[in-house]
């Protein structure tokens, strides 16, 4: 057995008086008498053996060592029976962690504390935290004012790298070393999916708090905007815990109030808010706040913003076709309409592309295709998956009764609200689609209208031919233009909402993943601790030996 | 201590002259008395004693009317003749007591100077040279761990000499059971007599426990209690009780006196344990003789005369 102060065992020399005391002690006068008949009544009997009378004696000289001894074992500290062990702590110092005087991340540090107050001397300590970067603070040592020092610089961080902080754990730990980590469980398979060499041990904090948040905050176009700047801001405000709660949800676009109501949030479940923008804004807040009493330990996630896209009119550059054809009349007032600005100089960058028939070239940046003809001249040469964009091709002709409408998508951005009922077709040619592109508008004979690919890949092909087809002269011609210069260009914007990562936000509580040690594998400690278990013991021994005097079974 | 050889008869107990269980002196002035039983004894031998049953005494000590088959030779003709009835005299007969002595000899009666077992012994030797003088039939017996009949004596001379031989070589260290002792001695007696009990009376089982037995068996009983005067008053030992240890000399038992007022609580207890013992004598009709190691022998003697014991005067 080890001591943290092993000189205080020279109190060990109290014993001496003890047993002194014990045997020069004051001995009772005894008379014999011819009975203790009549006695009785007048004193107290015990124990007629003496032998049992000296037995009592030497168990309570016997308890009262033992008692001095644990009282001096529990003085000096003993630090347990076991071997050098190195044991590292990562602790994670996410926002969902807290503050260190509230909090899981306060929980985390008070075992951190004790652990280290109780551990073995010749146990090695060592302890990295998550942060931006991870960060070792200290250790493997056996220097308590050291880690006191690096448990000192424990603080919650905005961004936790606890995946970074495990492996650099991993990679400092020894053979022989065990690493165990304080979380809340927000991301509880990161220790499973870190590749460590070491089992890691889960000490979980802050199980079953109350949090409050918000999930997700997003702003898109609307089906039937009046305007570019019409938006449709949907806010989804979480709750965790067994019980439904009351918030209230406010939104602001760059300072001004859009929404400011209570709502209903079921039990560990989502609620959905929306609110119509209907001017241009750059920025977006949501905050949420409880209106009940139960409380929110997570402050961080209660406020999210969006950064909305840019709503300037794209700048569009029209290629292929004739410029006295009435297609191209008719393609550049719609694309006029939709408030986008033609090029004429073709050094200029457009934002959005526009073909009017088959391209003749594939472009990297969104294109629209109005217009599935090809160009006689141009098509020569190039075969035809290499000049349309990924996922669309032109395909065969067709008329007559091939032109009937069959379908549309209504729910897509660039054909809601769309009406192209009683829409004459005598012409147009279909499209061949693959992968993901999406057929928005279906005649019997194949799509005409479609929509597909990402980012600068985006495009939407219209193969309906202005000059076989009266959808030019209805205001469903402009409005698909529109929607769909509208729809690539937001591809090429993408809006950046800043709302925790749910790796931050522990709405559920969080659960222990099967491949994780659970929280009785952490490294043993005397249970209740050494010193603790020695001065009870003292006492009890005290106590058992008062009790013994007091009976009159020892005197 | 010098001691002398004291001849009884063909064998000799040793007595020293202060202490002897019956010295030539003690008997002299043992002459005039007989132990006086309350009811008339019943034996088969003849003695001096009247029987309550109508016998072949002389004296009579009753008349009733005759009834077929009294003899003839007992109606009372004067009556007769006075009276015109025809009575029959009861004539007492005369027969010996039956004297059953329990010699307590528990480790208790190792005490006092002289032992409360020697004093015990010399009333016992006392009382069956009074009954032996009348022609009475006497049993000792010692209350040992098994109690022991120590000898069953008839006759004057040669009946005490047996009784001084067989109760002068007891020594104390057995426990205490005077029931079982009571029981001994009324069984040997061979009919309803009297079982005097010598003791402290300090019985687990109770101070009245052998009184109780003898009367359960239809004969009478008296105690006799011998005490040392340290039981009596502790103070007159001259130690400090306060704060001792008292130790059981039989059972080893150990008592705690308080550190303080453990004579008066113990004197209290005394006088509680004697009025109930005086209750239950009354209740059983037996007398109790209370009596110290130190009481002279006339003391005894006055004591035993004045509670009833003893009678002055020959049997007729």
């Amino acid at each position: 057995m080890s001591f943290r102060d092993p000189t205080l065992l020279a109190g060990l020399l109290l014993l001496l008086p003890v047993l002194i005391a014990f045997l020069v002690r004051r001995r009772r006068r005894v008379v014999e008498v011819p009975s203790v008949l009549r006695w009785r009544t007048v004193g107290r009997a015990r124990h007629r053996a003496k032998r049992f009378r000296n037995l009592h004696r030497l168990l309570a000289l016997l308890a009262c060592v033992a008692a001095v001894w644990a009282l001096v074992v529990a003085a000096a500290g003993p630090g347990g029976f076991g071997s050098a062990q190195t044991t590292w702590y990562v602790v994670d110092v996410s926002p969902s962690m807290g503050d260190r005087e509230d909090g899981p991340l306060a929980d985390a540090i008070d075992l951190l504390e004790q652990r280290i107050a109780l551990r073995a001397p010749n146990a090695h300590i060592g302890i990295v935290t998550s942060g931006p970067e991870p960060e070792r603070l200290a250790g493997p040592t056996t220097d308590g004012l050291l880690l006191d020092a690096a448990v000192a610089r424990l603080a919650r961080s905005a961004r936790s790298d606890l995946r970074g902080a495990l492996q650099l754990a991993d990679r400092l730990a020894g053979d022989d070393a065990t690493v165990v980590l304080l979380h809340d469980g927000g991301d509880a398979d990161i220790a499973a999916t870190a590749g460590l060499q070491h089992d890691v041990r889960s000490q979980l904090f802050g199980q079953g708090r109350e949090n409050l948040g918000i999930t997700a905050l997003a702003a898109r176009p609307m089906a039937d905007a009046e305007s570019d700047a019409a938006r449709e801001v949907v806010v989804a405000v979480a709750a965790a815990g067994e019980r439904a709660r009351r918030a209230r949800v406010r939104v602001e676009a760059d300072g001004a109030s859009l929404l400011d109501q209570p709502v209903e949030v079921p039990a560990g479940d989502e609620a959905l808010v929306r609110v119509r923008l209907d001017l241009r804004a750059s920025e977006l807040v949501a905050t949420v706040a409880p209106l009940d009493e139960l409380g929110d330990d997570l402050r961080a996630d209660d406020r999210a913003t969006l950064a909305l896209g840019a709503t300037e009119p794209p700048r569009v550059q029209l290629q292929g076709g004739d410029a006295d054809d009435g297609a191209h009349f008719f393609a550049r007032r719609a694309i006029e309409a939709s408030g986008a600005q033609v090029l004429d100089d073709a050094a200029e960058e457009p934002d959005v592309v526009v073909w009017l028939g088959a391209p003749s070239a594939r472009e990297g940046r969104p294109t629209l295709i109005l217009g599935a003809a090809p160009a006689e001249s141009e098509a020569e040469g190039t075969p035809p998956a290499e000049r349309w964009p990924r996922g669309v091709r032109g395909g065969a002709p067709m008329e007559g009764g091939a032109t009937a409408l069959r379908a549309v998508a209504d729910a897509h951005p660039i054909t809601r609200g769309v009406q192209l009922d009683g829409v004459t077709v005598l012409r147009a040619r279909a499209l061949e689609l693959e992968g993901e592109t999406r057929a928005l508008v279906e005649l019997d004979g194949g799509p005409v209208v479609a929509a597909g690919g990402e980012g600068h890949a985006r495009f939407a092909a219209l193969a309906l031919e202005p000059g076989d087809s009266d959808v030019v002269l209805r205001v469903a011609y402009p409005l698909l233009v529109s929607n769909a210069l509208a729809w690539l260009r937001g591809g090429a914007e993408q809006q950046r909402a800043s709302t925790p990562t749910p790796a931050e936000v522990a709405l559920r509580p969080p659960t222990m993943p099967a491949t994780l040690t659970s929280a009785e594998a952490l490294p043993s400690l005397p249970v209740p601790p050494l010193p603790v278990a020695f001065a009870l013991l003292a006492a009890l021994l005290l106590a058992l030996e008062g009790w013994a005097y007091q009976r009159g079974l020892v005197r | 201590m010098t001691r002398e050889r004291v001849i009884t008869g063909e064998r000799a107990v040793a007595l020293d002259p202060d202490d002897g269980l019956l010295s030539p002196r003690f008997l002299a002035r043992l002459a005039n008395l007989q132990v006086l039983s309350r009811k008339l004894a019943d034996a088969k031998r003849r003695g001096r004693r009247r029987a309550r049953r109508a016998g072949a005494g002389l004296e009579a000590i009753d008349v009733r009317g005759y009834v077929p088959g009294d003899d003839p030779r007992r109606i009372d003709w004067k009556a007769y003749a006075r009276f015109e009835r025809l009575l029959v005299r009861v004539v007492a007969e005369d027969s010996p007591l039956r004297l059953g002595l329990v010699i307590d000899t528990s480790a208790s009666m190792g005490f006092g100077a002289p032992t409360k077992m020697r004093q015990a012994c010399r009333i016992a030797a006392g009382l069956a040279a009074v009954a032996l003088r009348a022609e009475d039939r006497v049993a000792a017996v010692a209350t040992a761990d098994a109690p022991k009949l120590v000898t069953r004596a008839t006759g004057a001379r040669k009946g005490l000499q047996q009784l001084l031989y067989g109760i002068a070589p007891l020594e104390p260290g057995h426990a205490t059971n005077l029931a079982a002792a009571a029981q001994t001695a009324t069984a040997a007696l061979g009919g309803r007599g009297l079982c005097v009990i010598l003791s402290d009376l300090l019985d687990p089982a109770g101070a009245m426990a052998g009184a109780r037995a003898a009367r359960m068996r239809g004969h009478e009983a008296a105690i006799v209690e011998v005490l040392t005067p340290f039981e009596i008053d502790p103070s007159l030992g001259g130690v400090d009780l306060d704060g001792c240890d008292l130790v059981d000399s039989e059972t080893g038992d150990v008592v705690e006196l308080p550190p303080h007022g453990a004579l008066a609580a113990y004197r209290d207890a005394l006088a509680a344990h004697r009025e109930a013992l005086a209750d239950e004598a009354m209740a059983l009709d037996v007398p109790v003789l209370s009596v110290t190691t130190a009481d002279p022998f006339d003391a005894i003697v006055q004591q035993a005369l004045e509670r009833g014991l003893l009678h002055a005067g020959r049997a007729a």
